[in-house]
Formats: structure tokens, C-alpha cells, sequence
């Protein structure tokens, strides 16, 4: 009798223990501030794991040899975990108090702020190991959405995603486009069109009822973003209505090849289905993989401008790394962050071997980005996106990203495939996120 | 020798015919406390909270409020029951069918039928999903273009939101239609033979016999598959989350969606949890009534 109660206790405490277990070791127990990060070589051990996914996953792999050169007794584990995977156990972990996690993360910059601030103590404050002093090495838009509300650093810097419009020059030259004509979203409507009735092809790939990042680039070309600088709700400002329109002035046209997915997207992309597709940067990388007969058939041009002489430059996407709270070796954990976020040749091994676009801007000089690409009709794409980077201006992606970007793309589909007004879905998406999230709507 | 039975006499001390049952369901109770009870109270406790910044704090009924006044949840609410209203009669009636089919005594091959209809049931979920997703493609699905072979213009079945509701439908009833069969199935083969020899010598045909024999011995069998499928629906999520994702502009969003959707995409687990509190009572009260109804005139 006594045996089996003792067996059942210990079980159970052993299961609340396990419960519990997370709670205790997320918070107080990190070291604050050790020796400002000028941690001296060789003297770090042990080993840490670090999450990512596809290509960034890949690029961090190839970080560490050189990373070892400098720690040689820090042994890295990368592990390749699908995107969205990784969020989930993120989130879960997070709420477990970082139980299960590795020490190092990929996260997407739009996806920190949302992290940051449901769990304040889920991640490192990089700033106390002495991240501040790579401050200046940054563009500016990058380094504000790594930081704390106390303007500590949360994450540290790594991929950008400039942006342009990626075309497809046999379908340019059958349908006889000049891409250097095509200023404005009119001009490019316009050169849609004529496209359009000469070729099959439509002009660009959107996946209208899941993903805005047509919406998302337009909006940031003009300054603005689902919230403004000071967190107010804007996705029904004038600019992003304007934004709205012109897309849906597209899919009015027929130049919308309306995809599912990722996938569609490729797939419309390789089989000549459209002739453009506006992305980030990283997409460079998607094409050349997936249609390596199509070399010497792209190019770029920039992002056209809403308004004759307007901004052409956005950001879409890009990527970065924070050190998990309850990991139990923080100063190797940092040090890889350190090392692979603000060293060149990590960077620059991941843009040639990946096209992962650097945020580092002392990479910008190096002469790579200067090299004419074969894939891409002998032009040196890689300084056009390192221009584009320096005048894209900055989006506050805020803690309730997530929710924006799902009513966004709601309104995105109500407005083109329901046919209501772009500025009543979009109103409806800035009450949804205000009723939500508490924030104000900007009149 | 001397030390084996030692052992033994020992181990008889843990092991006695009264323990002995406590030890065999230990491993049971310990993991319904540990994965069902423990996480049910805990996620009451939570829908009584709110977070903000990383701080918790009690928060009374203002989950249960938004969530009175929040028009998504309506919608999810509306979109579910749509499905379950439409879906698990076509469901039902195909699977008595098709069961009927099965135990017919002409039919050559029944292992074959009934494993193949009963295949979707078992199938990996993300492959079953992603072969919908090729067949219901609207540019490269080969759904359309057998339709284009008939002059049928292409259908955006994902993307278009009446559409988007009529591809969930399609899909759960492959998905289930066979697993109901196998129950129907069973409950065919208890009815009493007797039954029908009697009314085939009254000279009722077959349809008379389908309709005045089977349908009413196969009663209990209806309300349990019934039941089961509400509950089911009332939890649909698998196949909204990979297919549509919800959309396009809501139409396919499910409860179960909307509740992963606030907890794992927005990190609010106290809303999450009072909308699964909320389905709970929905599920309980429907299926309470479900019996009701059922059973009082049995």
C-alpha cells in the first residue's frame, strides 16, 4: 500500500515539477552585464543550438567553421526548422517560460515586436552584453525595430529585404516594354496592359486573400505602414487607401494572377505566367534556384512610385537573431550572434552562396555587390538593392502586427474579390485592429 | 535460491490483489491528470485573465465580454454552423448508402470498397490536404480542368468565398463519410434477418424494406453518428487551417481556427481559452439536445 502511494507521489511531483520546471529558470537567472562583450577568444565552451530555416538556416551552418576559428570550443548546432514551425514552438516555449528551446532563434523582423512584447523576458537584452556599440553599423530603419520600449537590443540585425520589381525581359522585349519607362504604378499599370494583349502573361502574382505584400511595400514606399511612428493605427490613411486602389485598379485590369501560396507564386513566376513580380531582394535566390534555365531572361528595375518623383524604395521582409532567455550559456549564445550578425564574412558568404541580403552596411562596399550577375541579364542587381536600401524609410511593426497583417489581407480580398470600396475594407480592418488591440485610429 | 524468494516474498508485499488494480490504471489516471485535467482548469483559469507585457493579471468576465461583442467570432460561429448544417446530412445520407451498398450480398469485392472508403479516414493529414490543394487548384487544379473539358469556365475554389465554403464541405465528407459507413455498417449487421424475411413474405419490395425496417433499427445508430459529427464539425479546424486558412476574408474561418488564431498568431491565450470555454458549452448544449429530442421518443 505505502509503495504504491509513494510511487504515485513521486510521479506526480515529478510531473508538477516538469509543469513548473519552465517558470523558474527564465527570468532572473541570466547574467546582466558581464564583460560588455568583448569576450576573449577561446575561453567560451560548451554547446548551443540555433533554429532557423531554409537558406538562413543554410547560411548560419556556413558561419561556423569561421566562428570556430575564433571559439574553438563552442560547438553550434544548427538546426533547420520549417518558418512557421518555429514560431509555433517559439510561442509555445515562450509560454512555457523557455522550456524546449535552443539558445539562438531566426525571427523575422516583422514578427520581434509581437514576441518582444507578450514575453519581455523570453529573450536576452543583447544591449547588456554590450550590443549597443554596433549601433552606427546598421541602416537606421533596420536597428529601430530591434529594440525594447527602453531602446535595448532584443535582436540583432542581420537580412534586409530591399525591394524592386523583378521582370522577365522575353516578355518585356516580345510585348515591347522599355522597363526604364515605367516610373509610376500608372506607367506600370499601363505597361501591364500592353503586356496583357501582346503576351499571355499577366503582370504580377498576388495571393489575394492570404498576403498583402504588394499592400505592405506600397505603404512603406510612402512612409507609412499598418501603424505609424507613434503606434497609431494607419491602414486607413490616404496613402495606404491610394495603395489600395492601384492594386485593385490592377486586378480591375486582369493583371492579377491570383496564387496560392508560396508555391503558386513560383510556379507563376517560372512558367511565364506573369512578366513581374515585386518582392524583396531574397526572391533573387527563389528564382535562380527554381528556374536555372531561365538565366540571362531577368532583371530589376525599381518598385514604381505612387506619385511622379515619389519614393521607390521599401522593405519586405528580412530577418534576425535573438538569444533566448533561459539558455544556459548566454555569453557563447551572444557570441555566435555577434560573430554572425556584425563580422563581413558571414555576410557576404550568405549573399553569395544564398543572395541573403546583409543589413550590415560596411558589406555594401565590398566588391561583390559590384559584380555584374549572368542570371540577371548582366546587371549588378545586388548594387541597385544595396541603393534602394539607404532610402527605404521606417515601419513600426508594433505588437500587433500579426493581427494587422490578417485583417489586411481580409481587407485585401473584400476589396478585390468582393468588390467593396478599398477605403470602407480598409476602415473595417483599422476598427477591427483598434476594437483588439486598444490602439487609436488615425483620423 | 534463498535470495530469489526473498525477492519474491518482497515484491508480494507491493503487488497485492487489492493494489493491484490501482497499479494497472496508475498510468491512466496519472496522465488524464497530468494532460486533461490539469490543462482544462488551467486554461478556466486563464480565460479569466488578461496579459499584457508580459504581466497577468485577473480580469473578471472581460474575455467573455469581447468576446460577446466581437463580430469575428459570430462570423466563425455562422461559418461553422453552415458547414454542420449542410455537410453532416450529406454526410449521413451517403454513408447509410453506401453502407447498404456494402452489405448488399451481390456486391463482389466488399473488403476492397470498404477499406478504400474507409482509407480517408486514417490518411496523413497534411497529404490528404495537399492532394485537395492540387486537385482544387484554380490555375493548375485538375478539378478545373476536367471542368474546362466540359466548357465549364475555371472555379477559384480556394479563393472565392462561397466557393472556399463548398471545397471545406467536399473535403470533410471524403474525409468522413467512410468512418460513418463503418459504423452504419455495423448496425446493419445487427438487425435481426427475421425482420425482412417476415416482410418480404408480407410482399414488401426493397425500398419498402429500406425505408420501413432498416432506417428505423438503424435509429440509435443515427444519433450516435449524429452527435459525433456535430462535435466533429464544432471543432473544425484541420482542413480550413490548410486549405483556405480561413479565407478569403473570413468565409471559411472555423471556431477552432479563430481560437488557434488569437492564441498562437496573436499571443492572446486568455482570449483562446474563453472561446474554447465558450465551444465547450456550445458542443455540451447541442449534443445534450441532440439526445433529448432522440430519446424521448424512443
Amino acid at each position: 500500500m505505502k509503495a504504491w502511494k509513494k510511487a504515485l507521489a513521486g510521479t506526480l511531483s515529478l510531473a508538477v515539477l516538469a509543469a513548473c520546471g519552465g517558470n523558474d529558470n527564465n527570468t532572473e537567472e541570466t547574467p546582466a552585464g558581464n564583460d560588455n562583450g568583448d569576450n576573449n577568444g577561446g575561453e567560451l565552451s560548451g554547446e548551443i543550438e540555433v533554429w532557423g530555416w531554409n537558406v538562413a538556416a543554410a547560411s548560419m551552418e556556413l558561419a561556423i567553421e569561421g566562428f570556430n576559428e575564433i571559439h574553438p570550443d563552442v560547438e553550434v548546432n544548427v538546426q533547420d526548422i520549417g518558418r512557421l514551425d518555429l514560431y509555433d514552438r517559439l510561442t509555445v516555449g515562450l509560454a512555457a517560460g523557455g522550456a524546449g528551446l535552443p539558445d539562438v532563434v531566426l525571427v523575422e523582423t516583422d514578427r520581434i515586436d509581437n514576441y518582444m512584447s507578450e514575453f519581455p523576458e523570453g529573450f536576452l537584452n543583447l544591449s547588456e552584453y554590450g550590443f549597443d556599440q554596433y549601433e552606427d553599423k546598421f541602416a537606421q530603419a533596420k536597428i529601430n525595430s530591434m529594440k525594447n520600449a527602453d531602446g535595448d537590443f532584443i535582436a540583432a540585425p542581420w537580412d534586409f529585404g530591399p525591394a524592386a520589381v523583378f521582370y522577365n525581359v522575353e516578355i518585356f522585349e516580345e510585348a515591347g516594354v522599355n522597363p526604364d519607362d515605367i516610373e509610376t504604378y500608372d506607367d506600370y499599370i499601363e505597361a501591364g496592359i500592353q503586356i496583357h494583349e501582346a503576351t499571355e502573361s499577366q503582370l504580377l502574382p498576388i495571393d489575394i486573400s492570404q498576403d498583402d505584400a504588394q499592400f505592405r511595400m506600397m505603404m512603406n514606399q510612402q512612409g507609412t505602414y499598418y501603424f505609424d511612428e507613434d503606434g497609431n493605427i494607419d491602414i486607413a490613411s490616404d496613402e495606404a487607401v491610394l495603395a489600395m486602389e492601384k492594386i485593385k485598379e490592377m486586378r480591375e485590369n486582369d493583371l492579377i494572377a491570383n496564387v496560392d501560396g508560396w508555391d503558386g507564386t513560383v510556379t507563376a513566376t517560372v512558367n511565364g505566367r506573369v512578366a513581374t513580380v515585386p518582392f524583396g531582394v531574397w526572391y533573387a535566390g527563389t528564382i535562380m534556384d527554381q528556374a536555372p534555365e531561365q538565366e540571362g531572361n531577368w532583371d530589376i528595375f525599381p518598385l514604381p512610385a505612387l506619385e511622379e518623383g515619389g519614393n521607390r524604395a521599401a522593405n519586405l521582409g528580412g530577418s534576425d537573431l535573438a538569444v533566448i532567455g533561459a539558455t544556459e550559456n548566454p555569453d557563447a549564445a551572444y557570441a555566435f550572434v555577434e560573430y554572425f550578425t556584425t563580422e563581413t564574412d558571414p555576410q557576404m558568404a550568405a549573399l553569395e552562396e544564398y543572395g541573403m541580403f546583409p543589413s550590415l552596411l560596411e558589406t555594401y562596399e565590398h566588391e561583390t555587390f559590384d559584380e555584374e550577375s549572368e542570371f540577371f541579364n548582366n546587371s549588378a542587381i545586388f548594387r541597385t538593392f544595396a541603393e534602394i536600401s539607404e532610402d527605404v524609410p521606417f515601419a513600426n511593426y508594433t505588437s500587433d502586427y500579426a493581427r494587422a497583417f490578417r485583417y489586411s489581407a481580409d481587407a485585401q480580398a473584400s476589396a478585390l474579390l468582393q468588390d467593396a470600396e478599398p477605403a470602407d475594407a480598409l476602415r473595417e480592418a483599422a476598427e477591427r485592429i483598434a476594437n483588439e488591440s486598444g490602439r487609436d485610429i488615425n483620423e | 535460491m534463498n535470495s530469489t524468494a526473498k525477492a519474491e516474498k518482497k515484491k508480494r508485499k507491493f503487488v497485492t490483489p487489492k493494489t493491484a488494480p490501482y497499479i494497472f490504471i496508475a498510468p491512466a489516471v496519472i496522465l488524464f491528470l497530468l494532460f486533461t485535467v490539469y490543462p482544462v482548469i488551467s486554461s478556466l483559469i486563464l480565460s479569466f485573465q488578461t496579459t499584457t507585457g508580459g504581466v497577468t493579471e485577473f480580469a473578471g468576465l472581460d474575455n467573455y465580454r469581447r468576446l460577446f461583442n466581437d463580430p469575428l467570432f459570430y462570423q466563425a460561429l455562422g461559418n461553422t454552423f453552415i458547414i454542420l448544417i449542410i455537410q453532416v446530412p450529406i454526410m449521413l445520407t451517403l454513408a447509410v448508402l453506401l453502407a447498404v451498398l456494402m452489405n448488399s450480398a451481390l456486391l463482389r469485392m466488399r473488403g476492397f470498397f470498404r477499406v478504400a472508403f474507409f482509407m480517408p479516414a486514417i490518411t496523413a493529414l497534411v497529404a490528404y490536404a495537399i492532394v485537395f490543394m492540387i486537385l482544387l487548384d484554380e490555375n493548375y487544379g485538375i478539378v478545373n480542368y476536367a471542368l474546362s473539358l466540359v466548357g465549364i469556365d475555371p472555379i477559384a475554389w480556394l479563393n472565392d468565398p462561397f466557393w472556399a465554403k463548398v471545397s471545406l464541405i467536399i473535403a470533410v465528407t471524403w474525409r468522413w463519410t467512410g468512418y460513418n459507413m463503418v459504423i452504419f455498417l455495423a448496425g446493419l449487421q445487427g438487425i435481426s434477418k427475421d425482420l425482412y424475411e417476415a416482410a418480404s413474405i408480407d410482399g414488401a419490395g426493397k425500398i419498402r424494406q429500406f425505408f420501413s425496417i432498416t432506417l428505423p433499427q438503424l435509429k440509435p445508430i443515427f444519433l450516435f453518428t449524429f452527435v459525433l459529427s456535430t462535435i466533429g464539425t464544432l471543432q473544425l479546424f484541420d482542413e480550413p487551417f490548410i486549405l483556405t486558412g480561413g479565407g478569403p476574408n473570413n468565409s471559411t474561418l472555423t471556431i477552432s481556427l479563430y481560437l488557434y488564431l488569437n492564441g498562437f498568431r496573436y499571443f492572446d491565450f486568455n482570449y483562446a481559452s474563453a472561446i474554447a470555454y465558450v465551444l465547450v458549452i456550445i458542443i455540451a448544449v447541442l449534443s445534450w439536445l441532440q439526445m433529448k429530442v432522440a430519446g424521448d421518443k424512443e
